[in-house]
């Protein structure tokens, strides 16, 4: 669980850094001046964000204690099909968060989804893969590859 | 320095069935020990199962050493010396002694033949063996010449019976000066070949290394010590239905309490000072076993007295010195009248070490031969009914995808799975006679029907396995193999199938030190298994 706060944080830093490209005008909204600009991202940005991220940490928490019960069984493999349906939850929130916020973001709207899909991949499925443990370890999409990187940076996993 | 372990007859090839697997468990040391066997009946199914149970055993014990790191699992090196088959190729006893031309060579003689030998004794057909009659095979056993193998230096063209003898004499001959040796004779003292063999063969031997030193005060004899495991009647069976004539020659149960009286009566007077050790094993509770008059049909089912006798050759295999002046007795005994369970398995003196090879086999908490054959269960009942089944499903395209994935957690370690273009491709199929896995799951074959032939006794409820269990495919029993075990309840629910395999997992917290065996592929992974099964 300790390894999925791990992915928090680093996609926390990641969506600080989108805050700071959108506030200086790097990724140009359609707002004039600081303050409009400030404005926008405290209203739609951070807000779907926010909600985005909640959403995501659930589900990988969900998908930790699945994995966490089947970590000692060799059918774990069976289980996959619930990280699947669990990776459509934060899916459907940044489907449902863009719409509802897409009057106000149309012009930078890709930038937004890019930004939710990063704490998806970062929380969800790397913190999911890094945090599966016993026999479910490799079970996930890629995660050996993102085990084998993640531990080439000096993480320990 | 070798055991030398001489199994005379039908019993005494069923003794070495259970030393060979008690071998395989690690409960003999890091002696040898060379067998040879005497039995004229080459064709005795009890014989040919004992050497196939030996040729697996060497074949996966080289399997094993391949890689050269000690292990305690098949420890020690048998060596089958052959078998001699004294007393066969001879028609009839009197074929054999010229009984036709005694009357005009030596009438004496004759005279003295018909008293020690009925009409139906010295005309009987010796190809099967001698038929439950010792004094028919002590005449022939009479007959090895130790010397005169000595006086050719052993390499004469003798003939085949004499070749086992050759080849053990003169190996005892070039290390008896130098090392002390140890040769336990093992046959039944009730039957025909092990009652007259046994204390033939002994005698043989001691006159045999006493002369040696021309009347010197210290002769090879003081090197040398004979042992004699005598296996007392535990078996019996009825003759009706069989296909043997009303008076025709064979072995004949009730007699066996006879017969066994009157040897121990001569082990007594005569034996005491040819033999340093005895051990005498036996079971009141006799099981019935089909009559067979010999030849391939005279294949019996594993016995508990069998498991002992083996047991005694571990306790002669560690045994230090001769004892002094015959004055130790020790005497063990069932607690319950029909029921053999762990306490009553032999004690052992605390001076025998389990594991001088690899102290992490170690487990001061239970007795050594309760932890070795546990392990081993635990290791044969992973590795054949869940392992290799899952491995060869997936080597005949039967597992999905997910297996592969969990496969490589515990599998990664011993199989190369790096390549993107396959996954685990050095895998080949277990069932494949070729297959490393082939041999070792041959192995739990042998150790498992082995076991349960010790648990299938008619006569006595054996109460160290669940064996319905361990043969079961079901991993649900996995942590309740065992017979009074001391876990509690929740540990043994906790022991799963699944978390041996996640032990083999070198990156888990108790996982395996991938440093430990060098062994990849199968032998690794059984090695592997083998020690965390016991842990």
């Amino acid at each position: 669980m300790l390894k999925i706060f791990g992915t928090l944080i680093a996609s926390l830093i990641v969506w600080a850094g989108f805050i700071f490209l959108f506030q200086n005008g790097t990724i140009p909204v359609d707002r004039v001046g600081t303050a409009a600009m400030g404005a926008w991202v405290n209203k739609n940005f951070v807000p779907s964000s926010l909600i985005v991220i909640f959403v995501t940490l659930v589900a990988s928490s969900i998908w930790f204690w699945i994995s966490w019960k089947q970590r000692e069984s060799a059918d774990c493999h069976e289980s996959v099909k619930y990280w699947w349906g669990l990776l459509m939850v934060p899916l459907a929130t940044i489907a449902l968060v863009t719409i509802l916020d897409r009057e106000e973001t149309k012009n930078v709207i890709a930038f937004v989804m890019f930004s939710h899909v990063i704490h998806v991949i970062l929380i969800y499925w790397v913190g999911t893969s890094i945090s599966s443990a016993g026999l479910a370890k490799y079970i996930l999409p890629g995660s050996r590859a993102i085990r084998r990187l993640v531990s080439s940076v000096g993480i320990p996993i | 320095m070798a055991l030398y372990l001489i199994a005379i007859g039908g019993s005494g090839a069923r003794c070495v069935e259970s030393v060979v697997h008690l071998a395989s468990v690690g409960l003999m040391s890091d002696e040898k020990i060379k067998i040879l066997f005497v039995d004229p009946d080459q064709s005795n199914g009890n014989y040919i199962r004992t050497c196939e149970q030996i040729d697996t055993y060497n074949k996966c014990r080289r399997l094993v050493w391949r890689s050269g790191e000690p292990c305690q699992w098949m420890r020690t090196e048998i060596v089958n010396l052959g078998i001699s088959t004294v007393g066969a190729g001879n028609n009839t006893l009197a074929d054999s002694f010229g009984y036709t031309t005694m009357a005009d060579t030596d009438p004496v003689a004759m005279d003295l033949f018909d008293v020690l030998y009925t009409g139906q004794e010295r005309n009987m057909n010796l190809s099967e063996g001698f038929r439950g009659r010792p004094a028919i095979g002590s005449a022939f056993m009479s007959q090895l010449n130790f010397q005169s193998l000595r006086d050719s230096r052993y390499q004469g063209n003798y003939a085949e019976y004499l070749r086992p003898w050759a080849r053990l004499l003169e190996e005892i001959d070039n290390a008896i000066d130098n090392s002390n040796i140890k040769i336990l004779l093992c046959g039944s003292v009730f039957g025909g070949t092990g009652a007259s063999g046994l204390p033939v063969i002994a005698r043989l031997l001691d006159d045999f290394y006493k002369g040696r030193g021309g009347g010197a005060d210290k002769t090879p004899r003081d090197n040398l010590t004979i042992g004699s495991l005598l296996i007392l009647p535990y078996f019996g069976f009825a003759a009706g239905g069989a296909n043997v004539q009303p008076n025709e020659v064979y072995a004949r149960a009730p007699e066996f309490a006879l017969n066994t009286a009157a040897a121990m009566q001569y082990y007594r007077n005569q034996m005491q000072n040819v033999c340093d050790v005895f051990y005498c094993i036996g079971d009141q509770n006799r099981v019935e076993v089909e009559f067979s008059a010999g030849g391939e049909k005279q294949e019996n089912k594993a016995h508990i007295v069998e498991l002992y006798g083996a047991l005694a050759v571990r306790d002669f295999l560690y045994l230090q010195g001769k004892p002094e002046n015959n004055e130790k007795i020790i005497f063990a005994e069932r607690r319950i009248e029909d029921q053999i369970g762990w306490a009553d398995l032999p004690c052992e003196p605390s001076t025998i070490k389990y594991a001088p090879v690899q102290e992490f086999f170690d487990d001061p908490d239970e007795p050594v031969i309760r932890h070795a054959l546990r392990s081993a269960v635990r290791f044969a009942f992973v590795w054949y009914n869940t392992i290799i089944p899952d491995i060869e499903e997936y080597c005949l395209a039967n597992r999905p995808k997910g297996w592969e994935k969990v496969a490589q957690v515990w599998l990664g370690s011993l199989f190369n799975m790096n390549k993107r273009d396959t996954h685990l491709p050095d895998i080949s199929n277990p069932s494949v006679e070729t297959s490393d896995a082939y041999m070792i799951t041959r192995w739990c074959e042998n150790f498992a029907g082995w076991l349960d032939n010790l648990h299938n006794s008619e006569s006595e409820t054996i109460k160290l396995f669940f064996m319905e269990r361990v043969t079961s495919p079901e991993d649900i029993y996995f942590g309740r193999l065992v017979q009074d075990d001391p876990r509690s309840e929740p540990e043994l629910d906790a022991d799963k199938v699944d978390l041996i395999k996640l032990k083999l997992d070198p990156r888990e917290e108790d996982g395996i030190d991938p440093n430990q065996i060098e062994a990849r592929g199968y032998v690794g992974l059984a090695k592997y298994m083998y020690i965390i099964c016991g842990l």
